[in-house]
């Protein structure tokens, strides 16, 4: 279990609020939150729900196997080109049908490892953005905003899963210039305090969410780097009898 | 001396079929996310590539595979041919 999991875990009842309360008093018209919203398309207490369930732990897993799966296949295709016919035009076929074989195989060998270290890349990716969430999470957690929604009403169903916390009067998340702007207090409990901590708290939550699954579409979109390797790239893998190709001409 | 060629091409390619299995075996599954909006999105992005990517693997383990068998089978066959004609004294 990672700190995002244990955080969650612990922190489900502060998220459920948030959300609760994005979805009943909304938040302020130029908020940061509602851009935040519409590019993950999902609340920021369901957006750290998700991710504390989406492990990167089976694309390390993929990753693996695919690394073994290279080197068995970098290994036969030094033995296919090991491999020596006889004398005479039908060994000069078998040679050049074997020698391709060897080319092909080298090639998806090649794609195997290029394809391990994508996954490699979007595992680090979803675990640093994990890690990222994590210390926003822990952040908001320990925030004035945290206290102005534990006291909103309902907080006694909410309040559950919160942590403990303890903050200094008026204390804000840092880089959060709403409430002030706004005119709005931390420590006036009503609507307009509940919907600005929500949505300070949700935008926090949120940037770190778009920031990483941002990087991960960029790695989706980039998929696994070309390989160098003649052979698969040039000539697709296809299955061709090599009857019709290896004559025996006596 | 075909015979022994053919044995070992039949060996890379059972080292093949081993390869394709295993791959088939570890294919990957399907990412359960239940989350709305752009995450659950690329969840399914990430696997559907991944999916197309593992089973172009799958299929080029079993391509490499015929084509070894393949290429046993014809080896063999010279050799039959090459000892029929030693056998007739001269070209079939």
């Amino acid at each position: 279990m990672d700190a995002l999991s244990h955080l969650y875990l612990n922190t489900a009842g502060l998220l459920a609020r948030v959300d609760d309360t994005l979805a009943r008093w909304g938040a302020p018209e130029t908020h940061q939150v509602w851009q935040l919203l519409r590019r993950t398309g999902a609340l920021p207490g369901d957006a750290v729900a998700g991710l504390s369930a989406w492990s990167p732990q089976p694309w390390r897993e993929q990753a693996d196997e695919l690394r073994r799966q290279a080197e068995a296949a970098e290994a036969a295709g030094g033995r296919v080109g090991d491999l020596r016919g006889w004398e005479g035009p039908a060994a000069s076929a078998f040679q050049h049908t074997a020698d391709r074989l060897r080319r092909d195989v080298v090639a998806w060998a090649a794609e195997l490892r290029a394809q391990a270290v994508h996954l490699d890349s979007l595992a680090r990716c979803l675990a640093a953005g994990r890690s990222r969430t994590a210390r926003a999470l822990a952040r908001v957690a320990g925030s004035a905003e945290a206290v102005l929604l534990t006291g909103a009403p309902d907080a006694g169903e909410a309040a559950a899963g919160m942590l403990s916390i303890a903050v200094a009067p008026g204390a804000r998340l840092p880089g959060v210039a709403l409430a002030a702007a706004t005119g709005a207090r931390l420590d006036g409990a009503g609507p307009v305090s509940w919907a600005l901590a929500a949505a300070d708290v949700g935008a926090a939550l949120l940037h770190e969410i778009d920031v990483t699954l941002t990087e991960l579409d960029d790695l989706l979109t980039e998929g696994p780097a070309p390989t160098d390797e003649p052979g698969l790239q040039q000539s697709p893998v296809v299955h061709h009898p090599a009857s019709t190709t290896l004559r025996v001409d006596l | 001396m075909t015979d022994e060629l053919a044995a070992r091409v039949d060996a890379l390619a059972d080292e093949m079929a081993e390869q394709r299995t295993a791959l088939s075996r570890a294919t990957p599954g399907q990412t359960r996310l239940d989350v709305p909006g752009r995450m659950a999105a690329l969840a399914r992005t990430a696997d559907t590539a991944a999916g197309a990517r593992w089973s172009g693997h799958v299929a080029a383990a079993g391509g490499f595979d015929a084509r070894l068998r393949d290429l046993a089978a014809s080896v063999r066959t010279a050799g039959r041919n090459y000892r029929e004609a030693d056998e007739h004294g001269g070209v079939a």
